[in-house]
């Protein structure tokens, strides 16, 4: 049995067009230990797919269909008590704006160790306040005890967002939703959290769900690839392949969009190949 | 720490200037107070004699500061209608004021946090529109015509109390506090409409937050978000509007005491006021203008203890 | 959310067109004399010659409301335009070009706006004498701050937008740029500013004259009718009832109304 099962998930919003679709007929799986990225343009449903699997779609707002298991539990079955177990526990989302994702007026420590304040009662301050600082460490931010008592403007950008991921892998999830994470950090940052994120795969077997538009970025972190284009999936398949030959004219375009040395090394057609 | 130094500094100074304000403003009446207690027909010498007693025969700026020290020292001057120290009629007055405000205040506090918790919370639209509504009903009833008819309906029709009938505290503290449960009610009701108009949108656009999906996503209860996450931040912009209304609060009350026949400094004033009796007028008025600047520089420190991006340094 | 209109402007906008009717009307015309007494007929309940019964001189408190109300709304009125336009002057000035003038500006305004205007007020027109010209140039001036203060935030906001430099850029000259194409931007806050104010400058003068301190006999507005019927409340209710409620219902309809205005702001 696989760790997480997407089958045909579809997603209306009420205030859309009766045909248009956020998310249409999305089907996918992962397997425990895996990094699966999940690229395209903004739009295309990679967030609302995230949030579904999340259950974190107000209910007023869209309606799904299809079916999405987490380690065997349907969720759209679940009831928000039994969703509000496995959120912060078998489950972590981690946001794109780490500046915004912390409440600014709490200590990061406290927010850090806040899904073993909801899930790991059975523990006492002192030990999870030990677990935080290791979350941290782990992280990388070695003077976990500095920032532990920091608040989030005392903090940059891009050490907010290990702590946003010290705060998601403190209670050891099975799954970790990573969505646009790199995205408001700067390149040397970038680089960093995906290399955390590597580590934290393979030290722990932990699996990510890694959504990005950039896919130079995911060609980095990731085995698999899925590329999404107006809530439908176009291409699959494993990094390398897809990079190497894109069938799908929107894989091309989108490969073709990597302004960048990387694509051309990864065998695609820069725009700026003509010069 | 600097910046508590700094905000007091500028508070001080700033009580100076109100105070020096309010002191010239008396200064540019028309007409001489000497006329007031001695009438229009005293001899010459007289009227000089008692300038001399005011004090008027000397310099502003001298006086100013003379009255400023004496103030501070509890002397407020001597009102021309009674001949009596301003400070010994104040200290008559001042604490039924005080107390009613207080009472008034403890239940626009009590009543507005928890109300306006549940109506930020509310998810259900008519419910909604219908707390809008009586708030919007609420809002528009001057406390004195709430006193009037609270005066009305449970002096009159109910007779449960008797309007007019006041009793001091040192006499009957259960009965004074009784009695006061009504005109401190008029005073707060529009402040907890206020309050909770407030605080209810607040937390309406703080629930609307990036933080708050963080929260939701680590599988906390919406009621959890709100009391641990939403509430302090939601709160921020509340307190700075609670002194406000302690500000209005305590300046209600000189017209709900006349409305209660309360023998308050509200009473005093508006008399003095009518009576031309300037040292006690501004007395009062010089006193309320620095309790207002003080709940608000408690507001602020609060205000800026409650958000840590506004405090230098960190612990 | 279905966007069924807007039912707060439309209650809002219908009672206050409503209650302005009736007291423009009051200017000219009432049912019964405002100052002939009649002391066959004082103190009389409700009925269907006097609406809202007689007065302890038997005069119809009807149509002292209506004239009351329109004292109360005149000054009202004067106060805000006063307010609004001192407000708008130096709240552009201010948010506008910034600087030392505009920080000194902005802390008077904080300290006035600290206190309650009705003090200030008292204060001011004790000192002055109480005559309608003068609540309402005290009660004018106390407003000043809280319009400038929005008007500033809104100035200050604007200034830099590209639309704005393209028209400095044109040579457009400051006075247009500052009231030709800033201050229509400036309505979405100003409106509501203005109604709340009017309800403020109803509130303080009904407040003031309620303590005798504002309108003067004979001549009437709701907080002098408030203040005489509280004497007759045991044997006369519907004289206070009467004026209490159509301050009630006046600072109703214009807070409504401000209501509606801000909704249909955040619908679009």
């Amino acid at each position: 049995m696989s760790l997480l099962e997407v089958e045909n998930l579809r997603v209306h919003f009420h205030d859309a067009a009766p045909d248009r679709y956020a998310v249409d007929g999305v089907s996918f799986s992962m397997e425990e230990g895996d990094i699966l990225g999940l690229v395209g343009e903004s739009g295309t449903g990679k967030t609302v797919t995230s949030m579904c699997i999340g259950g974190l779609l107000p209910r007023e707002k869209a309606s799904t269909q299809g079916s999405i298991t987490l380690d065997g539990v349907e969720i759209f079955d679940c009831s928000q008590k039994a969703l509000n177990e496995i959120l912060g526990r078998e489950l972590a989302i981690v946001f794109q704006e780490p500046m915004t994702s912390f409440n600014p007026v709490y200590r990061i420590g406290r927010q850090v160790g806040e899904s073993l304040y909801v899930h790991r009662r059975d523990l006492g301050r002192e030990q999870r306040k030990e677990l935080v600082l290791e979350a941290l460490r782990r992280s990388g931010l070695s003077d976990a005890e500095e920032v532990f008592r920091k608040y989030p403007h005392e903090l940059s950008g891009g050490m907010l967002q290990r702590a946003m991921v010290a705060a998601a892998i403190v209670t050891e999830p099975k799954l970790l939703i990573a969505d646009e994470v790199t995205t408001a950090l700067d390149v040397s940052m970038q680089a960093r959290i995906l290399d955390l994120l590597k580590q934290l795969n393979a030290d722990t077997r932990m699996a990510i769900l890694f959504i990005s538009h950039d896919l130079h970025v995911v060609n980095r972190l990731c085995r698999r690839v899925i590329v999404m284009q107006r809530g439908k999936i176009v291409e699959e398949g494993l990094t390398e392949e897809v990079f190497a030959h894109p069938k799908h004219e929107y894989t091309k375009r989108l490969i073709a969009a990597i302004p960048s040395r990387h694509a051309r090394r990864a065998g695609g057609r820069s725009i700026y190949d003509g010069k | 720490m600097k910046q508590v130094v700094k905000k007091t500094a500028s508070l001080i100074i700033t009580l100076f200037v109100v105070s020096l304000l309010a002191f010239l403003a008396f200064q540019i009446i028309p007409g001489d107070p000497t006329t007031k207690i001695l009438g229009t027909s005293a001899s010459p010498q007289k009227v000089a004699q008692l300038r001399a007693q005011l004090g008027l025969d000397r310099p502003v700026l001298e006086r100013y500061l003379d009255w400023l020290v004496s103030f501070v020292k509890g002397d407020f001057g001597i009102s021309y209608n009674y001949l009596r120290p301003v400070g010994r009629l104040l200290a008559d007055k001042l604490p039924v004021t005080v107390l009613l405000t207080v009472v008034s205040f403890g239940m626009t506090l009590l009543l507005s946090v928890p109300i306006g918790i549940f109506s930020g919370s509310l998810r259900n639209a008519v419910a909604d529109h219908a707390a809008v509504v009586a708030g919007q009903i609420i809002m528009a009833v001057p406390p004195f015509f709430f006193g009037i008819l609270t005066c009305y309906l449970f002096g009159i029709v109910l007779k449960w109390f008797q309007p007019g009938n006041f009793v001091s505290f040192s006499d009957d503290a259960a009965g004074c506090l009784r009695y006061l449960f009504l005109p401190a009610l008029s005073l707060a009701l529009p402040r907890i409409a206020m309050t909770v108009r407030m605080l209810r949108g607040s937390i309406r656009s703080e629930l609307t937050r990036n933080y708050v999906l963080t929260a939701k996503s680590r599988g906390m209860t919406r009621r959890m978000i709100l009391l641990r996450h939403v509430l302090r931040n939601a709160m921020l912009p509340v307190v700075t509007f609670l002194a406000v209304s302690a500000a209005e609060i305590m300046t209600g009350t000189i017209i709900i005491e006349q409305v209660f026949t309360i023998p308050g400094i509200g009473r005093l004033l508006v008399s003095s006021i009518g009576n031309r009796d300037f040292p006690v007028v501004q007395a009062i008025v010089v006193l309320l203008a620095a309790w207002i600047m003080i709940v608000n520089f408690i507001a602020d420190m609060l205000n800026q203890w409650m958000d840590p991006r506004r405090r230098e340094g960190g612990s | 959310m279905k966007k069924t209109g807007n039912p707060y402007l439309l209650t809002g906008g219908i009672l206050s067109a409503l209650l302005t009717a009736v007291i423009i009307t009051g200017f000219f015309w009432t049912p019964y004399s405002t100052t002939a007494m009649n002391a066959k007929e004082k103190l009389q309940p409700p009925s269907a010659a006097h609406w809202f019964g007689t007065d302890n001189f038997g005069r119809d408190v009807f149509s002292r409301v209506m004239q009351g109300a329109g004292t109360s709304f005149l000054i009202a009125a004067l106060v805000v335009v006063i307010g609004c336009s001192a407000g708008i002057l130096i709240g552009s000035v201010c948010g506008y070009f910034g600087g030392t003038a505009d920080l000194i500006l902005t802390r008077i305004c904080d300290t006035i706006t600290a206190f309650p205007a009705i003090l200030l007020a008292l204060v001011i027109v004790s000192i002055t004498g109480s005559s309608v010209s003068n609540i309402v140039l005290a009660l004018g001036i106390l407003f000043i701050p809280s319009f400038a203060r929005v008007v500033r935030t809104q100035y200050a906001g604007i200034r830099n937008l590209n639309y704005i430099k393209a028209a400095r850029l044109q040579g457009v000259r400051t006075p247009r740029i500052l009231y030709t194409h800033i201050l229509p931007n400036t309505l979405s806050v100003l409106v509501p500013a203005m109604t709340i104010g009017f309800n403020n400058a109803v509130l303080a003068e009904a407040g003031m004259s309620f303590l005798g301190i504002g309108i003067q006999p004979p001549e009437a507005s709701l907080g002098t009718m408030l203040r005489d019927s509280q004497n007759y409340l045991a044997t006369a209710p519907w004289y206070a009832l009467g004026a209490g409620f159509s301050i009630v219902l006046l600072i109703l309809s214009f807070s409504l109304m401000s209501e509606g205005v801000q909704n249909l702001d955040a619908q679009n």
